[in-house]
Formats: structure tokens, sequence, C-alpha cells
């Protein structure tokens, strides 16, 4: 019986062209937007690569680097043909200038990208996350308006129900057929744009780790598809005309796709305000100048309390310096120790303030996240961007590569510089224990590992589950208890 | 024609859509404001503190040359609750490296935004583009598809056109009712947003010709409404049942608004390539690292015969020889950056330029793009910023960078710079985008739009009068 009637649903759908303007827009259009993703990312690989061999042949020694200052680079995402995400606003690099002091390294992020595609970012970018959420989620409507609604309609309802079919099978097999072409449609289309990538030398795969988190997105995208085509079985289960069906699963479809989504972030920032990271950073550096005028202070009211060196000139003090004199070795250790307490209590007041910032942040993402999870679209969106590796946890990645960078710096080159003050002038010591031949310290991109990204997602995929066996249930239902007089 | 006209804004008050329409329209547009308006003031007071806390700090030349270093700040755009634009992603920020750096010094262009409001690029901003561009463009494909199809479907076309009346009459009857249905309940909803925004304090005030920007913000709106309610009269015309005539035009709006543009910036990008800027960046660097290297050899040329004493005539002679190959090594790194960038930029401007062109075949890009750019959100924006930084930073390095003196000797460098430490430091004047050019800039695309609509409209009238009821 089952049989029947999924045989009945497909050879419907096939005959009333649907399948066919599925299959030919899953055709053309996912093959160009992997094309074109794809050859984006050949274009920025390939400066990316550039750039690095350019960096790591001017920066091999130590001397090097702290002449021309450092760089850590982040590769464009391989499967950015999934979700541009955020990478359009995540830097290209963290970047420190050279002549490094012992107050510490000062790195800043790099973004390159920003003026490259002006109309991409004002029109969206042609990505597998758009194609599902817009188009292919129009596809689910264009099959679901009328597969119950219609068929009261057409009357065609009643006459089936007058048959001894237990109503079950028959919204089964309605899910069943139109949600199997449907996956046909798309994974014929995806199946196209991997060909032709490949036929172009521009294969999405080719790079090692990319097939089980293109998989994944796969899997996540069918299992989508199969929650909006429950969502819409629902709705026409709800409504007795085939127009009122599209009318409201196109009004749903805005509600949930757009209007949540910009809604939650909306709430978040009035519920949770967080200041900015312009504001933040300029805050740190006011604190980082105050602490350093106590330190000048403290300095000065050292020299002047030093005996023997207070009532010392100029010219005798740099000729006693250079001449190593015992007494200007011990003044620059207290120095040394002075310096070491300030610098102590810089890195404090910076990394409170950090960590402030940083819970607030957190705080109101995590509420704009949680609210936006009502709706599956931002459950699929999330998932698309994080397996792409352009999402929140590359941004948490890159925030963390900039401290390891600066922590790396510090260690290898900031901490070992010394700088002393006599009166006005300040000069430098020895840094003997660099060796400026020694091979410049490296910080190789390390991409984020699946695990961590699928722990960021999981919550999500398992909403889609959820979203899509209620969405079933309630069609399921809707559909048991419909009245046939 | 009055008859008709009054028969169907009767029957379109009488349905639940006009009122669900007005009620959409005073819900979603006053909050689209004000949401976008709060999120300007938090971007406003964020930038004033910047400014504030960036101007405590620098106060004087040394402040720059060895604390903040420069920097120049762009506002946030008060127009930004019609179009959010770029606003998160072209820059909004140039500094200078603080500390010592050889000149010439370029400013770094940057936009930390995006980290502040990354939630929000991701999902997009509830601006009135947002607004106009999904939810009325959608409302006037709900409020037409049936307009036409849906009367034959029913059989009362038939009917209505057994009488005597002129065809050309109902069909305007019905434009207008229906187009008035739509358009009201917006301008309502925008008005009262307008007036709410002008008791709270209005921002608009500070920014010269805001109203203007406005009026022509509207009335690109209103067209781009048009164009689609005109689109969904002719597939409605086209089409014998309300069914098809509705999925056509969901095709219709997917194609038009969420293919065709993203398709367009695609194909420019392939068909007129140019070099990103990361690619810029590397070729400078380069072009740097070439020149600095014969520089410097030459001037060791010149170190190697200096003697120690630095108030020596032969030590005073061989400064200034350096002085004269750093200045001619810089006037040559200058030129070449120069035409590496200039080469970049117009290559840039033409493919902005056929992106565009391209663009504008579809109404949805007739209509976000001249919004961004009358938001003073666009790339017309980064232009003038753009521009005024360059200005800027020619006059940092007259006035302080080029004013390094670095001396080498047998035994090492020197460096000092000889610019007046307690000078004023030179501050930034932002002046925004003049508004003549933003009028010039977007009124090809009112054209544009008024075109689509006309031709729109002109399918619908044709196909209605050779309608054959039979």
């Amino acid at each position: 019986m089952f049989k029947i009637l999924f045989s009945k649903e497909i050879a419907e759908n096939i005959h009333n062209y649907r399948f066919l303007l599925a299959l030919l827009l899953c055709l053309v259009i996912i093959p160009i937007g992997f094309t074109v993703s794809q050859k984006d990312y050949a274009d920025r690989r390939q400066v990316y690569d550039e750039t690095v061999r350019d960096y790591e042949q001017t920066r091999a020694t130590m001397i090097d680097l702290i002449r021309n200052g450092g760089a850590a680079f982040r590769p464009p995402s391989p499967l950015g043909l999934l979700s541009g995400g955020v990478e359009m606003v995540l830097p290209n690099s963290v970047e420190t200038r050279g002549y490094f002091s012992e107050e510490g390294t000062e790195v800043t992020f790099n973004n390159t990208r920003r003026l490259d595609t002006p109309f991409t970012s004002l029109f969206g970018r042609l990505d597998l996350t758009f194609i599902v959420t817009t188009v292919m989620a129009v596809l689910v409507m264009i099959f679901t308006f009328n597969a119950v609604a219609g068929e009261k309609e057409r009357r065609t309802l009643a006459q089936v129900m007058a048959n001894p079919v237990p109503r079950p099978m028959v919204i089964t097999a309605k899910m069943a057929a139109g949600s199997s072409l449907l996956a046909t449609a798309y994974l014929a289309g995806t199946a196209a744009g991997i060909l032709l990538t490949v036929a172009l030398g521009l294969n999405p795969l080719a790079q090692k780790g990319t097939l089980a988190p293109f998989a994944i997105a796969i899997g996540a995208s069918l299992a989508f598809l199969l929650v909006l085509y429950n969502l819409g079985l629902l709705i026409s289960g709800l409504t007795r005309s085939s127009v009122s069906a599209m009318v409201a699963l196109l009004s749903v479809w805005v509600a949930l796709a757009m209007i949540l989504p910009k809604g939650s972030v909306v709430a978040a920032k009035f519920l949770l305000p967080v200041k900015s990271q312009q504001v933040v950073d300029l805050e740190k550096n006011q604190a980082r100048l105050q602490i350093q005028r106590e330190l000048y202070a403290e300095l000065d009211k050292l020299t002047k309390s030093t005996p023997g060196i207070k009532d010392m000139s100029m010219d005798e003090y740099f000729k006693q310096s250079r001449a190593k004199s015992p007494a200007i070795e011990a003044f620059e250790k207290s120095q040394n120790k002075v310096k070491g307490e300030f610098k102590a209590r810089t890195d404090a007041a910076l990394d409170k303030i950090n960590a402030d910032f940083e819970r607030q942040r957190g705080g109101q993402a995590a509420l704009a996240r949680n609210i936006a999870r009502l709706s599956p679209v931002s459950c699929l969106v999330h998932i698309m961007a994080e397996l792409a590796g352009t999402g929140f946890v590359e941004e948490s990645r890159w925030m963390e590569t900039r401290s390891r960078f600066k922590q790396m710096l510090d260690r290898d080159i900031a901490s070992k510089q010394r700088a002393y003050t006599f009166k006005d002038i300040s000069y430098s010591g020895r840094s003997d224990d660099i060796n400026y031949k020694a091979p410049a310290p490296k910080l190789p991109a390390e991409p984020v590992p699946l695990e961590k990204r699928l722990a960021a997602v999981w919550v999500d995929l398992v909403l889609l589950a959820i979203y899509g066996l209620l969405f079933f249930a309630g069609a399921y239902v809707v559909f048991l208890r419909y009245d046939v007089r | 024609m009055r008859i008709l006209f009054l028969k169907e804004i009767r029957e379109a008050l009488a349905s639940r859509r006009f009122w669900v329409i007005l009620a959409l329209c005073l819900v979603l547009i006053p909050l689209g404001v004000e949401v976008s308006l709060k999120d300007y003031q938090t971007r406003l007071q964020n930038y004033r503190e910047a400014v504030r806390l960036y101007q405590d700090a620098t106060k004087k030349v040394q402040d720059v040359l060895y604390l903040q270093g420069a920097k120049a700040f762009a506002p946030p755009s008060p127009l930004s609750f019609v179009s959010l634009g770029l606003e998160l992603v072209l820059p909004n920020i140039a500094e200078t490296p603080a500390g010592r750096t050889d000149p010439p010094v370029a400013m770094r262009l940057g936009n930390n935004q995006g980290r502040d409001n990354l939630y929000e690029f991701f999902y997009g901003p509830l601006d009135l583009i947002f607004i106009v561009g999904v939810v009325m463009s959608f409302l006037a494909v709900i409020l037409t598809y049936g307009a036409i199809s849906g009367e034959k479907e029913q059989g009362t076309l038939r009917q209505v056109l057994s009488n005597s009346v002129p065809r050309a009459k109902i069909i305007l009857a019905k434009a207008t009712a229906n187009g008035l249905v739509l358009i009201i309940p917006f301008l309502l909803a925008l008005t009262l947003s307008l007036t709410v925004l002008e008791v709270q304090g209005s921002p608009l005030s500070a920014l010269g010709g805001a109203w203007t920007s406005i009026g022509l913000a509207v009335l690109i709106c209103v067209f781009f409404i048009g164009a689609f309610f005109n689109l969904g009269l002719l597939v409605s015309a086209l089409t014998k049942q309300a069914v098809p005539a509705l999925i056509t035009l969901l095709l219709a709006w997917v194609f038009l608004y969420g293919v065709y543009p993203r398709l367009s910036s695609a194909a420019a990008q392939i068909l007129y390539p140019v070099k990103s800027e990361a690619r810029l960046a590397l070729e400078k660097a380069q072009v740097r690292r070439d020149v600095e290297k014969e520089r410097d050899a030459e001037i060791q040329k010149v170190a190697q015969t200096m003697p120690q004493d630095w108030k020596s005539e032969a030590f005073k002679e061989g400064r200034e020889k350096q002085d004269e190959i750093r200045g001619r090594y810089q006037a040559r790194l200058e030129e070449s950056w120069r035409t590496l960038e200039r080469d970049v930029e117009e290559r840039r401007k033409s493919r902005n330029a056929l992106t565009a062109n391209i663009a504008r075949l579809s109404p949805v890009s007739s209509f976000v793009r001249p919004l961004a750019e009358l938001s003073r959100t666009g790339w017309l924006e980064y232009e003038q910023f753009n521009s005024g930084v360059r200005q800027y930073e020619a006059v940092l390095n007259r006035d302080i960078f080029n004013k390094q003196r670095v001396t080498r000797t047998p035994r090492g460098i020197s460096f000092s710079n000889e610019a007046d430490p307690n000078a004023p430091a030179p501050v930034f004047a932002y002046a925004p985008t003049p508004q003549e050019s933003l009028v010039r800039n977007v009124l090809p695309d009112v054209v544009l739009l008024l075109v689509a609509n006309l031709i729109f409209f002109a399918g619908a009238f044709v196909v209605f009068l050779r309608y054959d009821p039979r």
C-alpha cells in the first residue's frame, strides 16, 4: 500500500514539472555557486601562499623578525562555498611591527579583504547556505503548499479517504516522496557542482580534512530540507486552500529566515549592551599610559634616592656605564625590579579589561544565538558557517591566535629587551640572551579540529532533528484529525 | 472609472489583506527604524568616546611619534536606519603605526565594528532596505498574483468584461486601487516613524541634506514596491490561474532578489579581475624592500667614509649626502606605490561600475545600492573617507614623519626627528560626501526603476487588453 501511495506522489510531482523545475534550478545554481566561490578561494589562496612565502623568506632569522616585525596569517577557508559566514570581517593576519620593547609586544589584527568585493558584501554571496535557505526553501514551498490543501480543494482527498487507506500511510508517503525528490535534485546539483569544480581544477575537496565537514554539511542541509518539508505539510494540512497555504508558508519563512534571527540580535543588544572593541582598545591604552606615567615617576624617585647615582652628571653616568661600574649595574638591576612590578600591574589591568569585555560580549552573543535557535533556519546557518570554518569558532580561534602570537613574541623577544632610564634619558641595555642568528619563531596556521566545530553546533543539529520531528508530528496529527465532510 | 476604482478599493479594504499589510507596516517599519537608530546611537557613542580618548592622549606631535600614532575616524551615518549598507565592512578608522617608522608612513585603514556587530553582520540588519526589499516586495506579490488570474479562475472577469466597460479602465482601476492599498500603509508607517524620530530629537539635523536623501530614498522605495507590484500584475495577466501566478512570482522574486544580484557581482569579478588588497600590500612591501635594499647599499658606502666626530665638517657633509640619498629613494618609492595604487584604484572603480551596470538589470540592485549610497553607508562614502585620509596622511608625512633624520655611521645608526615635539598634533577633519554627488550617483537607478515600472505595467496592460475571455 505504502509503495503505491509513494509511487503516486512521485508520479504526481514528476508530471506537474515540479521535480523538473527543482532539478533544473539545482543543476544550474549549485554548480555556479560552487565555481564562483572556489574561484574566489583559489585567488585568495594564491595570494596567501605568496604572502606566507614572502614572509618566511624575509623573516628567516630573529634579527629579521626584530627589524621588520612579525605576522601570523589566516589561510582562507577551503570550504567557503558552504557559507561565507563572517569571514569577510575576520582578520587575514595578526601582526606586529618591529622594534620590540620590554613593555610587551603590541599586536594588531589586519583585514585586507574589505575593499576587494564591496558588491558581494552588499548583495550577499551565492554560497550553499543561501541556496539551501532561500532557493531550496522556495522549492520546498512549491512542493508542499498544495500537498494536502490542494487535495482538499480538489476533493481528491475525500475520495482517497473513502478507500481503506490508513491515513498515517498517506501523509508519510507524501512526506517521503516529496522530500526524496527534492533531496535527489539537491544531491544531483551538489554532485554536478563538485564535478564542474574538479573539471575546472578548483576541487573544493582536494584539501585534507575537507571531506568530512562537507559531507556533514550536506547531511545537515538535507535534514533542514526535511524540516521545512514537514513544516510545509503541517501548514498545508492546517489550511483549506492552496493559496492560503502558500501565503502562510511565505510569511512563516520570512519570519523564520529573516525576522527572527535579526530580531534576536536586536533583543540581545537591547538586553545586554556591550562597549565597542574600539573603545575597549583605547581604554586599555589609557590604562597602560597611566601605569607608564606612574612607572616614570617611580624611576625618577629611584634615581633621586640612589646614593652615588643621584648626584652623577650625564657624562659621568654614561662613562661609568661603558666601564661597567658595579654601582650602575646595581642601579639598572633596581630599575629592572621596579619595571617588573609595573609590568605585572599593567598585564593584570589589561587582562581584567579584556576579560570583562569578553565576558560581556560572550553573554550578548550567547543570548542572541539562543533566541535565534528558535528558527531552524538559524540553526542551519550556524552549522554551515562552523563547518565551513567561517563562523564564530574561527573568530574565537583568531582571538586565541592573537594571544599565542603575542606570548610567543613576548617570550622570545620582548621580555629579553632591556631599557634603562637616567634622568630624562632612556637608553637600551644589552640583550645578550637573544640569539639574533637563530631561526625566527613561527606560528603556523592550525585549522580548528572538526570535533571542536561540531561541539559548537551539536545543539543546532539536535534542534534540527527535534524541529523535523515536531513539524512532522504536527502534520501527522492535523492530517489524522481532518474531517473530510 | 470612478465606480471601478471604488469597487476595487472597497474590495481591497474589505479584505483582510489591507489590514494585515497595515498592521505589518505599522509594526515592522517603526520597530526597524527605532532599533536601527538605537544601534546608530550606540555606534555614535562609541565613535565619540574613541575620538575623545584619542584626542586626550594625542595633543602634541611627540604623542603621535612616540605614543599613539595618528588616527582618523569616520562617524557612523545617522541614515543607517535606511540602509546599514557597508558600514560594518568598509573602513571607518585609519591609523599610522605607533612608534618610529620610516617615511613615507602609510595610514592603514580598518574597521573593527565588524567584531562588535558580528551577529548583525551574520544575520543582516533590520533596516528599511530589508523591510521594503523583502517584506513589502512579498506583500506586492501577494496582493497582485490573483488580481487578474484569480478573476479569470473564478469567472468574474468574464462577467465584468461582458458589460460595456473599457478594459483599460478596469486594469487602471485595479492597479491604482491595489497600489494604494500597498503604498498608503507603507507611507503612513514611515511618516509615523520619522515623526517619532523628530519628536525624540532627530540626529538627522546634524547631517546636511539628510531630508533630501530621505525623500529620494522614499521615492526609490515606492518605485521598487511599484516594480514588484506591476510585475505581479503582468504575471497575473499572463496566467490563467492564481496558483501558477503565485509560483511564477515567487520564483521571479528569488531570482531577482537573491540570485541575480549575487551573480552580477561574481560575473564582474570574473570578467574584470582586480588585484586584491592583499596582493597590493604584498607588492608594495616587495617594492619597499627592493628600494630600501638599494638605498641602504648606497648609504653604507657613504657611511664608511664618515669620521666618528659628529662635529666635523666631513661628518656633516656625509650626513647631508645620506639625507639626499634617502630623499631620492623615498621619492622613487612614493612614485612606485602611487603607480601601483592608482592602477588598482582605477581598475576597482571600473569593476564597481561594471558590477553596478550588470546588477541594474534587476530592480533589486537599482534599489539596494542607491539606498546604501544615499544613507552614506556605500562605496562613495568610503571613497570620500579614503580621500580625506590620504590628505591627512600627506600632512602627517610633511609635518612629522618626513622630518625624521637617520644617519648611518661606521659604528651604528642614529635616529632623530626634527619636527617640534611640542607642536600641536595635526587633527583629521571628517567631511561627509557632498549631497550633489550622492544625488547624481543614484539618478540613473531612479530612472531605471521608473522604466521597470512602466515596462511591467505596459506589459500587464497590453496582455489584459488582448485577453480572450472565451
